[in-house]
C-alpha cells in the first residue's frame, strides 16, 4: 500500500519519499533507528509516521475479549458449527465442524468422504441462523449428483426441504489455473452475492499430487501454502466453514507392509488445518464398541451393514475420539452416542 | 509436570515457544496458559490479563469456556472448605474470558501493525501479563516471498516482542510449526521448527512437543535457566495435565509426592504456570521446589 492514502505532514512525505519509503509495508518493516537514518526525520516525526501506518493496517475491527465472542449476537463474530445432519456425529464433533477455518475429511478411497461432504451441504441448509447455500468444487470425479438427490429425497420432509439442491454450485476443475482462478475470483463474489456459507473442495490432494512430481516438494509446499492461505482468508473473512477432502498414502515410516496410512500432502498441508477429521475402509465388526446393556445398539449393529470408521484426529476443540459409523440410503449415520 | 520442566512455569521478561506437529496441543497449551494467567497472587498465579493473537482462527472459545469453568470450579473446591479467601470468589469465567484480548490477524501485515500498536495498548490495560501470539508461523511462511524482506521482517517482529517482553515484564509465547528437511546427501528427511535458525535465536525458552508413540511429551529443547529434559502429558477436558508415569527421574522427590497424590494437585500445579521463574533467586537454586513457588500449603489441603 502506498503511503498517500494517509495524511501525514508534507515535509515527511517529502523526506519519505527522497528515501524512495512509499510503501507502508516497506516502512514498518524496518526499525525506527533505520528509516531516522534513511529520511533524515527526527525520531518522533517516525515514530508517529510508524504509529499512523500501523492503524491503518491493522485489523479493522476493534478489539474484543474473549468474553465479547463468547457473549456476542453479532453473526459475522459468533463462531458456529456446520451440523453433519446426524446427532450421533454432531455429538462427536460438539456441533459440527467450526466456522471460520479449514476442516479436513481424510480417508481411503471409498471410505465415505464424499457422502460426508454431500451431507453436509444439506446440513448447511437446515441451519436456519447461519445457513445458505454450499459451494462444491470437484476435482476427481464428476459431482455425485444422483446420489445427493437420494440424499434430499429421503431427508426431506416438507415441499422445502426438496430445494435442497437448488442451492449447491457445483463447480468442476481439472487444473490449478481453474482452481487458483475460481478461489479467487469465483468464489469472493459467490460468497458476497448468492448467501454461501459452506464451501467443499473434494479433493484438494488429486491436483497437488498429480501435478508436481516428487523432486519439486518446496514448490509444491509453496503452492500450498499460497493455497490455504487463501483460503482460509475467505473462511475468516465471511466466517464460514471451508472443508476439503483430502487422500491418504501409505504410511512408509513404519517401515512394514502393514495398511497403515496417513493422510496425503504432508506436513505443509497440515500445518494449515485446523481439524482433521478421519474415514477409515470398512470394519468387519463394531461389537467390541458396543455395550452388552444397550439394547437398540446391538440390534442396530446386527443388521447386515458395513461399518466404517470416523475418527477426530485433532481439532482444538475435540478429544482425540472415534465412532463408528454406517450409511444408507439417507446418508451417514454414528451409532455410538 | 510442565512446570517443572519450565522451571516453575513461563519465565516473564521472556519469549517462550512451543513448536511441534499439528494436533499435538500447541493451541491447547496457549489456551491453557490464557486461563492460567488470571489465576490471583494469593494462589501463586499471576492475577494478569492476556492478549491473544490468532494468526490461525483455530482459537476455540468453546474450548476455552471449558478450561476457564474447570479452573475455576478447582479453585472453588479448593478454598470452599477452608473459609476461602476472598480472591477464589472473585474468580469467575466471566471474569477471565473477560480478561483475554483476543486479536485476529490474518497475515504478517496486520500482525506487525498489531504487534506495533501493543505499546500503547499495554499501557492502558497494565493489568496484561502474557501476550500470545499462534502461531508465529503461519503468516510469516507463506509471505513475504522474497527471503530478504522475511528475515527483515521476522528480526524485527523478534526484536519487538523481545523489548515488549522486558518493558512491560510480561511473557510471550510463540507457538511455531514444523517443517521437514530433507538432507539431499543421505536421502533422509527430518523434522524441524519452521522460520529457519535465526528465529531460534529470537526466543530464550523453547519447548518441542512431540508424540512418543501413543503419548503427548513435551521436550525442553533451549532453555537458560534449567537442564534440558522431557515430560509427558495429556490433554483432558479441563485442559493440559499430567500422565501419572514419570518419564525423567531427574525430579526431585517433591514432585514424586505430588504426582502419587490425589489428581487435584496435579492439576493444581499444572494451573501455576505462569508462576514467575527469575523473580527470586532462591527459586533458581533448586529444581524441584519451582513449581511450588508457594502452594505448598495449598498442596497440603488437598492431599
Amino acid at each position: 500500500m502506498d503511503i498517500s492514502c494517509l495524511h501525514f505532514d508534507s515535509t515527511v512525505v517529502h523526506a519519505l519519499k527522497k528515501a524512495r519509503l512509499t510503501d507502508q509495508g516497506s516502512i514498518m518493516r524496518l526499525s525506527n533507528h533505520e528509516v531516522e537514518l534513511m529520511t533524515g526525520l527526527s525520531s518522533d516525526e517516525v515514530q508517529s509516521v510508524k504509529d499512523a501506518i500501523a492503524v491503518s493496517l491493522a485489523p479493522s475491527k476493534r478489539h474484543l475479549t474473549a468474553l465479547d465472542l463468547y457473549t456476542t449476537r453479532d453473526k459475522s463474530l459468533q463462531q458456529w458449527k456446520l451440523s453433519t445432519n446426524c446427532p450421533r456425529i454432531d455429538k462427536l464433533f460438539r456441533g459440527g465442524m467450526p466456522s471460520g477455518t479449514i476442516s479436513e475429511v481424510t480417508g481411503e478411497s471409498a471410505s465415505g468422504k464424499t457422502q460426508l461432504c454431500l451431507q453436509l451441504c444439506i446440513g448447511i441448509q437446515k441451519n436456519v441462523e447461519h445457513g445458505g447455500g454450499a459451494v462444491y468444487i470437484c476435482t476427481e470425479d464428476a459431482f455425485p449428483s444422483r446420489r445427493l438427490q437420494e440424499i434430499i429425497k429421503h431427508n426431506s420432509s416438507s415441499e422445502s426441504d426438496r430445494k435442497f439442491g437448488d442451492h449447491i454450485f457445483v463447480e468442476h476443475v481439472a487444473d490449478f489455473e481453474t482452481l487458483d482462478s475460481c478461489v479467487k475470483y469465483k468464489l469472493p463474489v459467490l460468497l458476497r452475492q448468492r448467501s454461501v456459507r459452506l464451501v467443499v473442495i473434494d479433493s484438494v490432494t488429486a491436483l497437488f499430487r498429480c501435478q508436481y512430481d516428487v523432486s519439486q516438494t518446496v514448490e509444491r509446499a509453496k503452492h500450498l501454502n499460497g493455497f490455504s492461505s487463501l483460503l482460509r482468508r475467505l473462511a475468516a473473512d465471511h466466517n464460514i466453514p471451508i472443508v476439503c477432502v483430502n487422500q491418504v498414502s501409505s504410511d512408509m515410516s513404519q517401515g512394514n507392509c502393514s495398511n497403515a496410512v496417513t493422510p496425503a500432502l504432508g506436513l505443509a498441508w497440515a500445518n494449515q488445518v485446523t481439524c482433521r477429521f478421519m474415514l477409515s475402509k470398512p470394519v468387519p465388526s463394531v461389537e467390541h464398541f458396543l455395550r452388552e446393556s444397550d439394547n437398540v445398539r446391538v440390534k442396530e449393529a446386527s443388521g447386515l451393514r458395513t461399518y466404517r470408521m470416523l475418527k477426530v484426529v485433532f481439532a482444538p476443540h475435540l478429544p482425540q475420539s472415534e465412532t463408528p459409523v454406517y450409511i444408507d440410503r439417507c446418508g451417514m449415520h454414528g451409532i455410538l452416542v | 509436570m510442565l512446570d517443572a520442566m519450565l522451571d516453575g512455569g513461563i519465565s516473564l521478561g521472556k519469549i517462550t515457544e512451543f513448536f511441534g506437529v499439528p494436533g499435538i496441543g500447541k493451541t491447547q497449551i496457549c489456551m491453557q496458559l490464557a486461563v492460567a494467567a488470571h489465576i490471583p497472587e494469593s494462589l501463586g498465579g499471576q492475577g494478569g490479563e492476556v492478549v491473544y493473537m490468532d494468526t490461525e482462527g483455530s482459537f476455540m472459545i468453546d474450548r476455552l469456556v471449558d478450561m476457564a469453568t474447570a479452573t475455576v470450579k478447582h479453585f472453588q473446591e479448593l478454598g470452599g472448605p477452608q473459609g476461602s479467601s476472598d480472591d477464589v470468589l472473585q474468580l469467575s469465567v466471566g471474569d477471565i474470558l473477560s480478561g483475554i484480548h483476543y486479536f485476529r490477524c490474518h497475515d504478517h501485515v496486520e500482525l506487525q501493525a498489531t504487534i506495533h500498536l501493543l505499546p500503547s495498548f499495554l499501557k492502558d490495560h497494565s493489568k496484561v501479563k502474557l501476550v500470545i501470539v499462534d502461531s508465529i508461523a503461519s503468516p510469516l511462511r507463506h509471505s513475504p516471498d522474497d527471503p530478504s524482506l522475511r528475515s527483515q521482517l521476522m528480526a524485527s517482529l523478534a526484536q519487538t516482542l523481545n523489548r515488549l517482553a522486558s518493558q512491560f515484564q510480561l511473557a510471550v509465547v510463540l507457538t511455531n510449526q514444523m517443517t521437514t528437511r530433507v538432507k539431499p546427501s543421505e536421502g533422509t528427511s527430518f523434522l524441524v521448527p519452521a522460520l529457519g535458525y535465526s528465529w531460534g535465536h529470537a526466543c530464550s525458552v523453547q519447548v518441542l512437543l512431540h508424540w512418543q508413540e501413543e503419548e503427548r511429551c513435551a521436550l525442553l529443547y533451549k532453555a537458560t535457566s534449567t537442564p534440558s529434559h522431557a515430560c509427558k502429558y495429556r490433554i483432558k477436558l479441563e485442559g493440559i495435565r499430567d500422565t501419572f508415569t514419570i518419564s525423567e527421574p531427574v525430579l526431585s522427590s517433591g514432585e514424586h509426592d505430588a504426582n502419587t497424590s490425589e489428581p487435584a494437585t496435579s492439576s493444581l500445579r499444572e494451573n501455576q504456570e505462569l508462576t514467575t521463574v527469575a523473580a527470586t533467586p532462591d527459586d533458581l537454586s533448586i529444581g524441584g521446589k519451582m513449581s511450588g513457588a508457594n502452594p505448598p500449603a495449598k498442596r497440603q489441603n488437598v492431599t
